[in-house]
């Protein structure tokens, strides 16, 4: 047999041997360099002003994009004194994706009482669950499987709704949900625990449900091999989906849609992305935009219920953070009001972000008003350290 | 506020010649071509902001090479960015034998779960081609914890695939330092 590492050496060479076409990033670099020193020059003229808005230190830190990372109110905050801490959450209850592995994905659900539900009867690969009657819409993909859609009950039992789809299928807030299998688009709805098909259309050459607002699914595909750059609609109302792709790259990211349906975006303008809601009725039309934000293009942006606030990855320190926006202002005032240097795990309600720091630390990331107050938590039954994702609630 | 525009023409040379090489890297780092792109993006960045401070143009790429790896095994990018499952690839061609191809698929896959500074060793030391010495350097560890390194991901790999201790040339004495 060969030696491991003779099999190592060619194994990672195989694996890019033909890497997908990236597009050249000096222009984004050079872009975000700049925005970077303007941030930096700015900082600097304004230090002394600023008055800390943390409650907890050293676990995480709110940070502007200044070096060193020194604990500072929001950017839109106006100088003051220091916030009160509010009294420690002793506890968080929520239904949570806990166990994560990278091969098989979320392994178990933590409910919001206490206990594990295994999700083996999806048989892996589960990306994000969403809350409903009767149990929980979960998620997965599989190489060998593909897509599938699964409602899994209290006790661990699990029926596949969606079978072997091309992609992920996405779910809508109010429960739709949108697959491709094969040459065909589908939109449909759970009764109990049968999903029922509204409407299928013949699909496109290329191009999945990324998104579904409940009336508009979003289609998108990787032109360059790298992240979903092509973007289309399907409004199942309006009849059979006839193709409309947007090929200029207009549309660089759809985040997930708000609890409300609407959607946000990041639309390409002449010296970087702008923050924008996009009209899924008008082939994805921008209206209001809020331009010069140091939003990365990626799509894991996190609406909160009421959509006031938006979780989205930043650049901020020279390095990718998470930002908090508050979509009330941005349109008439761009920037950032804080940026987390912990990782989001989901808006637990209209204004609370759970996070989880670095060393694992369950911290509550509280916004509203001019600060942002982060609080230790503790989720009764959840292993320290565990990896989570917050399970949305649908309907 | 911007860079002198030697520097501009500089960077943007660089990139042209070596983005690639660094995208092959990052996706070995990541298993994720999106994530990839993302990280190149990133080390990029860093390396332009210290253009000057760097040096040379031949100082610059294993300036990069050393971000990008230190970024990939970073807790931030695998808190945030780590926690989705395995992306969904384009089927690729496997010109030999359908057995050995599976074989090395499972070992690439089996990489992919290692713990990420382990992961970052092979990939060093395996696709870059580096010395312990040199793969020390660049992580900023001892050379003992890169040997260590390497044994514990050997370690692993060979009983997730159920095959028996052999001598790998790494683990033989006098593999390349």
């Amino acid at each position: 047999m060969t030696g491991l590492d003779d099999i190592v050496r060619t194994a990672l060479q195989e694996q890019v041997q033909a890497p997908p076409a990236m597009r050249s990033p000096a222009d984004r670099v050079i872009a975000d360099a700049r925005g970077v020193r303007r941030r930096r020059a700015l900082v600097a003229v304004c230090a002394g002003v600023t008055a800390l808005a943390v409650a907890v230190a050293g676990l995480a830190t709110l940070r502007d994009v200044r070096d060193g990372g020194t604990p500072v109110p929001p950017a839109t905050a106006p100088a003051g004194t220091p916030t009160t801490a509010p009294p420690a959450s002793p506890a968080v209850r929520a239904d949570l994706l806990t166990d994560f592995h990278s091969m098989d994905g979320w392994r178990s659900l933590h409910t919001a009482d206490g206990r594990m539900v295994s999700l083996a009867a999806t048989g892996g690969g589960v990306d994000t669950a969403y809350r409903t009657a009767g149990g929980w819409l979960v998620v997965a993909y599989m190489p060998q499987a593909r897509g599938s859609l699964w409602l899994v009950r209290p006790d661990g039992s699990a029926d596949r709704l969606v079978d072997r789809a091309d992609t992920k299928p996405a779910v809508a807030p109010d429960g739709g949900i949108a697959w491709r299998k094969g040459d065909r688009l589908y939109v449909g709805h759970l009764a109990g625990a049968t999903l029922v098909v509204d409407r299928s259309t013949p699909a496109p050459a290329r191009g999945s449900p990324i998104a579904y607002t409940g009336t508009a699914v979003v289609l998108g595909y990787s032109e360059t091999g790298g992240g979903i750059d092509r973007h289309d609609v399907w409004l199942p109302a309006n009849g059979d989906y006839s193709p409309s792709w947007d090929t200029t790259g207009r549309v660089t990211t759809v985040y997930q849609p708000a609890p409300d349906g609407s959607l946000l975006g990041l639309v390409r303008n002449g010296s970087g992305e702008c923050l924008t809601k996009l009209d899924p009725a008008a082939n994805l039309r921008p209206s209001r935009t809020a331009c010069g934000l140091p939003l990365r293009i990626d799509p894991y942006g996190l609406v909160s219920p009421g959509a006031r606030w938006l979780a989205a990855p930043v650049f901020a320190d020279e390095e990718t953070r998470f930002g908090i926006i508050d979509l009330d202002r941005v349109y008439d005032h761009p920037a950032v009001a804080a940026t987390l240097d912990v990782g989001p795990a989901g808006w637990l309600d209209a204004t609370t972000l759970l996070v989880r720091s670095g060393d694992g630390t369950l911290m509550t990331a509280r916004v509203g008003g001019p600060t942002v107050t982060l609080t230790p938590v503790t989720v009764p039954g959840l292993a320290p350290g565990a990896s989570i994702q917050v399970v949305r609630r649908l309907g | 506020m911007g860079h002198h525009p030697t520097v501009e023409r500089e960077f943007r040379d660089f990139v042209a010649a070596r983005s690639v090489a660094l995208q092959r890297t990052a996706y070995l780092l990541t298993g994720d071509w999106a994530l990839a792109e993302d990280l190149v993006q990133t080390a990029l960045l860093k390396t332009y902001l210290a253009w000057q401070r760097v040096g040379g143009i031949a100082a610059v790429e294993p300036y990069a090479r050393k971000v990008m790896v230190n970024t990939a095994t970073s807790w931030w990018r695998r808190r945030w960015r780590g926690e989705r499952p395995t992306a969904e690839m384009p089927e690729r061609p496997h010109p030999d034998g359908a057995e050995q191809w599976l074989e090395r698929d499972r070992v690439w896959q089996l990489v992919k779960t290692l713990p990420a500074g382990q992961r970052a060793v092979l990939v060093l030391r395996f696709y870059e081609d580096l010395t312990e010495v040199e793969t020390a350097r660049l992580l900023g560890v001892s050379v003992g914890t890169v040997k260590r390194q390497t044994s514990r991901a050997f370690g692993s790999l060979r009983k997730r695939l159920g095959m028996a201790e052999t001598a790998d040339a790494m683990t033989r004495e006098g593999g390349r330092q």
